[in-house]
């Protein structure tokens, strides 16, 4: 019972290492693709629930893209056609700032048009995206999660970069 | 120059610094990158929502996985360490198998407390469809909240709602929903359930169902077609054609009124579309027709057209409804 316990122990917190490197990434990632808080938080903790269930048999270098593959299939299971309707919080902007003064509309409208902007793109575009301005992820390691090349995640990041650029364009 | 087409994904390469400086120069010049680079360092400051921290979430993870929170004994590792090589962990003082004792004692009461699950539909969505555990079906409009205990699911099938959703129920014990302003109850039907500010609406579509509220001395029974409303100061009961529909016409976009209190459709028009109307005075008045969830101005057009009423939109989300000179 003390072996068992104790290997538990160690388990979970090997557990929570993966855990926590991965639990924003994967609720965001979902968060990019319904725009519903409740639903990525709850559709995460499915995720792992199904990672913890098969733990024993996965292949540690492909744990990132399976937890991926796991959200993903959850999410399309979950929602079909849902609008989406984002909203964001907003780190202060930094004291160097570097607006030009044709920007000198409200910080808040802005946000408010980026986040219509954001959420009508498609939403593969969307996803990579984000990935990449909100989790700081480069091309290469969204490729990995996403089990996509990268010429194909830069092929969406610019398409997403077009459309948001049109949207400048109007401002 | 590269070899791929650099027009495929030229801008992906600007973003990650792999465009040559030339190009660059060029569409800097002829201003194309200067709004975008705005958009772009504005979007790397987003973040996330969140509804619970990450630490908070992993301990609802735990729990989920039946596991035993790590807190390690003490004890049991002194007694290992002699024959195997466990790294030994310092010995316990009194104060610290305390708090592993409390610890492990909140774990316990939380685990003990049912963890009830919650929707949040927000305003501008999409009609949300969320499967019940028993097969059961509701489909929730915007600005609505829906929470019931998974875990007691199988004894008893309660849902608790703020909003307006349509309900579709799987034959069996008793399904209920409670509201601020009463209870609806069924066995097995589809119905539709309105529950806002003072008003409590109830539609029943096939079956039967049983509206209780503390404002009626009894109980209401509602075959297909019917409907009851009941008001701050008032209780109606109405019966419809029994009509084709089998589901309330809000899940496929149209909002329908007859002789509905103005107020009420200009709330509706706020939530399908996020934003803020401006209706002093006119609050009371009546509005019969149709609205759709997909074109704010030809909404707002609908709505004053038979009120004498014109709109000045003051931003993206504020708009004033003003009657014609």
């Amino acid at each position: 019972m003390n072996h068992s316990q104790n290997h538990n122990n160690i388990e979970s917190f090997a557990f929570k290492s993966l855990y926590d490197r991965y639990y924003d990434a994967i609720r965001n990632f979902l968060y990019y693709k319904s725009g519903n808080i409740y639903l990525a938080e709850d559709l995460t903790q499915e995720a792992f629930l199904i990672l913890w269930k098969k733990r024993e048999s996965i292949d540690p270098d492909k744990v990132k893209s399976y937890l991926y593959t796991i959200a993903n299939n959850l999410f399309l299971n979950e929602v079909k056609h849902q609008k989406v309707v984002m909203k964001f919080n907003q780190q202060p902007v930094s004291t160097t700032s570097y607006e030009t003064p044709q920007f000198v509309l409200e910080e808040d409208e802005f946000r408010q048009k980026l986040e219509t902007a954001i959420s009508s793109l498609p939403e593969k575009n969307r996803v990579v995206f984000l990935m990449n301005r909100i989790d700081k992820l480069t091309y290469k390691e969204i490729a990995a999660r996403l089990g996509l090349s990268v010429k194909a995640v830069e092929k969406r990041m610019h398409k997403a970069l077009l459309e948001l650029r049109n949207l400048s364009a109007r401002i | 120059m590269n070899t791929n087409n650099p027009k495929d994904e030229f801008l992906a390469r600007w973003l990650d610094g792999r465009l040559p400086e030339e190009e660059v120069q060029s569409w800097e010049a002829s201003g194309d990158l200067t709004g975008l680079t705005q958009v772009v360092e504005e979007a790397s400051r987003l973040e996330v929502p969140a509804t619970r921290s990450k630490e908070q979430a992993w301990e609802d993870f735990l729990v989920r996985t039946q596991q035993i929170t790590p807190l390690e004994t003490p004890q049991q590792t002194e007694l290992d360490s002699s024959t195997t090589k466990v790294v030994k962990f310092p010995r316990k003082t009194l104060m610290t198998s305390l708090i592993a004792a409390s610890a492990a004692i909140l774990l316990l009461i939380y685990v003990l407390i049912p963890q009830p699950k919650k929707i949040n539909i927000p305003v501008g969505a999409e009609p949300f469809t969320l499967n019940l555990p028993d097969g059961s079906k509701t489909i929730l409009n915007d600005q609505s909240s829906l929470s019931y205990e998974p875990s007691e699911w199988a004894g008893n099938r309660e849902v608790n709602l703020k909003g307006e959703a349509f309900f579709q129920v799987e034959e069996g014990s008793r399904f209920l929903v409670q509201t601020p302003q009463g209870q609806v109850q069924v066995l097995g039907t589809s119905f539709n359930v309105f529950v806002r500010d003072d008003r409590l609406e109830v539609t029943c579509f096939t079956g039967k169902v049983q509206v209780k509220s503390p404002k009626m001395t009894d109980a209401t029974i509602l075959t297909r077609g019917e409907s009851v409303i009941i008001d701050k100061n008032d209780i109606q009961a109405s019966k419809h054609q029994p009509s084709q529909s089998k589901i309330p016409t809000w899940i496929e976009g149209s909002f329908q009124f007859e002789q509905a209190p103005f107020s009420h459709v200009t709330a509706e028009v706020e939530r399908q579309f996020g934003v803020t109307i401006d209706v002093k005075g006119l609050e009371d008045q009546k509005w019969s027709g149709v609205f759709f969830d997909d074109n704010l101005e030809e909404t707002l057009r609908l709505i004053c057209e038979p009120m004498g009423l014109t709109y000045t939109q003051e931003n993206a989300t504020y708009i004033r409804l003003i009657k014609k000179p």
